[in-house]
């Protein structure tokens, strides 16, 4: 009697046992190993918000916004677009530099606000390309060589000079603290400066802060 | 029997539901992704496909480093690049991030970013490669995110000590021609050692050795929950003179990358993995009271069998059934929970970097540079300022 009891009590607390252990196996293997296993399509992310991957330092809706509040305060400015005669001026990343701690291709900002501005512009400013302009010498020598002619617009004296240059500076201040918060105020300043008496005629800047703070697995 | 059988059953199933699930990578996607890249660095760089991105910034790095050792710098720095991509990544929200917070999964399942020291050398290796460029700007954004990288100690005099940081941050502002920059970084570099060198007037030639074994992270505590560094075991003894255009010369300078991972101090996740071993200790202590408990139980149904005192033998027999289930899944939960230290590790790192400035004319096969360990000097730089770099010993492919 006492055996059956036994017996029976015993295959019920074996069959009990082993549940909950699979019950315990199953909670504890909550991962596989692989995250998202069916990956992420490639999709367009819109360039005038944050993106999936976010950084303390510039992103392109901050180029976008910083691009677009330089071209209308310039083509606001009676010196550069107001003139009788459109001005002529250079505008690439020769003269802007980066002192921030963020590595970064300043090319990607000039040739946006170079962009923009002529598009903009339209005809108010005359645009002269310093950056190609061996690519210019090289076509000027085949004409005057004679191994091309003239094109449609005729030879000219010299290459266009320009009357203003843009020059530039990004600035950073960092903090990170020991609790993992990390923050960069980041300034960009931009100067348009005569290039025959050296005299700024527009500069405006763009500044933003972002914080962040990782997980704590990562602090 | 048929219940038991079932629950068997299930148990097993569980088992075999619980199986870790391994990235099978295509073998056709590593050999697309060694594709471009030398043969004598394949070995290192199939681990940044094959271990998954929870590895991804360790092999990176690894592999840079290698690259950079070759000679392929510019190979080296997209995979610094690629690294510096998720350092700089702010991890908030994230999952693995998540799991490895849980007493049931171990800290190294979350994505390797390093360690400060770590984080910091990826950023120095990069600002080497712009110097090596003549990038100054950017290779001086390097070095102060480096800076950076060093400001989470635990002990405020050792927050962004890193004096060869500042240093460098000096010298790329003075090779761009930003003088008063460069001598805010060395004043800098001086408040965080003394002994920091400024660059002597004319002084266009940096050169650079990274020496020694890279330091070596343990876990210490009962459970390994606590992350340790320590000198590397394997000996060595750094060479600092070499031969300049001809003339005798040494590195004077040292910045010790090993001071820099010790002297952190404890760490915010230190406290998660205290708690897991907390939980570990308690669920092991239960495990044994319940064996105690259930050893309890059968002596008193034997004792209760042998007097035939039947309630007296199920009362024994129901303290050693419970007795035994709580210890058998304590420890169950005591073996499943891991504490257990992230001790994963940029391995050939230098135990050390060594540095000078000094004036060279460079010819048109730039500064002569002999006799530093390891043989190999890899020179870059521009008509500004040049850069050597060496590093001994070098990786094992």
């Amino acid at each position: 009697m006492l055996g059956d009891i036994g017996d029976r009590r015993g295959s019920g607390i074996s069959a009990f046992a082993l549940a909950l252990g699979a019950a315990v196996l199953v909670a504890g293997c909550q991962t596989t190993g692989v995250q998202n296993v069916a990956g992420t399509p490639t999709n367009y992310q819109d360039t005038r918000t944050a993106g999936l991957v976010r950084g303390t330092g510039i992103e392109s809706q901050d180029i976008k916004s910083m691009v677009d509040k330089m071209v209308r305060h310039m083509l606001a400015n009676p010196t550069l677009a107001g003139a009788a005669e459109p001005p002529r001026v250079i505008v690439d990343s020769a003269y802007f530099e980066n002192q921030s701690s963020q590595r970064i291709d300043k090319d990607v900002l000039t040739d946006r606000l170079a962009t923009q501005l002529q598009i903009s512009a339209n005809g108010r400013i005359l645009f002269v390309n310093r950056e190609r302009a061996d690519m210019v010498e090289k076509e000027r020598a085949l004409k005057r060589a004679g191994k091309t002619d003239t094109g449609t617009v005729g030879l000219t004296q010299a290459v266009a000079g320009a009357d203003y240059r843009l020059s530039g500076r990004i600035t950073s201040l960092d903090q990170r603290t020991r609790s993992g918060v990390q923050q960069r105020y980041m300034n960009i300043v931009f100067r348009m400066t005569d290039l025959e008496n050296g005299i700024t005629v527009w500069a405006n800047q763009y500044d933003f802060k972002k914080a962040g703070q990782d997980d704590v697995v990562y602090r | 029997m048929i219940r038991s059988m079932t629950a068997a059953t299930a148990a097993i199933l569980a088992l075999g539901g619980c199986m870790e699930t391994t990235s099978q990578v295509d073998p056709k996607a590593v050999q697309a992704y060694l594709a471009d890249k030398p043969a004598e660095t394949h070995k290192l760089y199939s681990k940044v496909v094959t271990e998954g991105e929870g590895n991804r910034v360790l092999n990176l790095m690894r592999a840079g480093l290698a690259s950079m050792e070759l000679g392929h710098n510019e190979l080296a720095a997209k995979s610094f690049d690629d690294a510096l991509l998720t350092i700089e990544t702010v991890y908030a929200d994230d999952e693995r991030a998540k799991e490895a917070r849980s007493t049931f999964t171990p800290e190294d399942r979350k994505v390797f970013r390093g360690e400060p020291y770590e984080r910091a050398m990826a950023f120095y290796y990069r600002g080497v490669l712009y110097l090596s460029e003549g990038d100054y700007e950017n290779a001086r954004a390097s070095f102060k995110s480096g800076i950076l990288q060093d400001s989470m100690a635990e002990q405020e005099e050792f927050r962004e000590d890193f004096a060869l940081l500042d240093f460098l941050t000096g010298w790329a502002s003075q090779c761009n021609g930003d003088a008063s920059l460069a001598a805010e970084d060395y004043a800098r570099a001086k408040q965080y050692n003394p002994e920091a060198m400024i660059p002597g007037a004319g002084h266009n030639l940096l050169v650079l050795a990274d020496l020694g074994y890279a330091p070596v992270k343990y876990g210490d505590g009962d459970y390994k929950e606590l992350l340790k560094v320590k000198k590397n075991a394997r000996s060595y003894s750094p060479n600092r003179s070499f031969g300049l255009d001809g003339s005798a010369q040494s590195l004077a300078n040292e910045e010790s990358v090993l001071r820099q991972a010790t002297t952190r101090g404890g760490r915010e996740i230190d406290f998660v993995l205290e708690g897991k071993a907390h939980f570990k200790e308690g669920a092991e202590e239960t495990a044994q009271a319940g064996a105690a408990v259930a050893q309890a139980g059968m002596a008193v149904g034997m004792a209760g069998l042998a007097s035939g005192n039947e309630d007296m033998a199920r009362m024994g027999g129901g303290m050693a059934a419970v007795g035994g289930l709580v210890s058998i899944f304590a420890s169950a939960a005591a073996e499943a929970a891991k504490p257990e230290a992230d001790t994963r590790q940029w391995d050939n790192l230098p135990e050390s970097v060594y540095y000078g400035t000094y004036q060279t004319v460079a010819g048109e096969g730039g500064p002569s540079v002999e006799g530093l360990p390891g043989g190999r000097v890899h020179l870059g730089g521009d008509e500004r300022c040049q850069v050597a770099w060496t590093r001994h010993p070098t990786t094992s492919l």
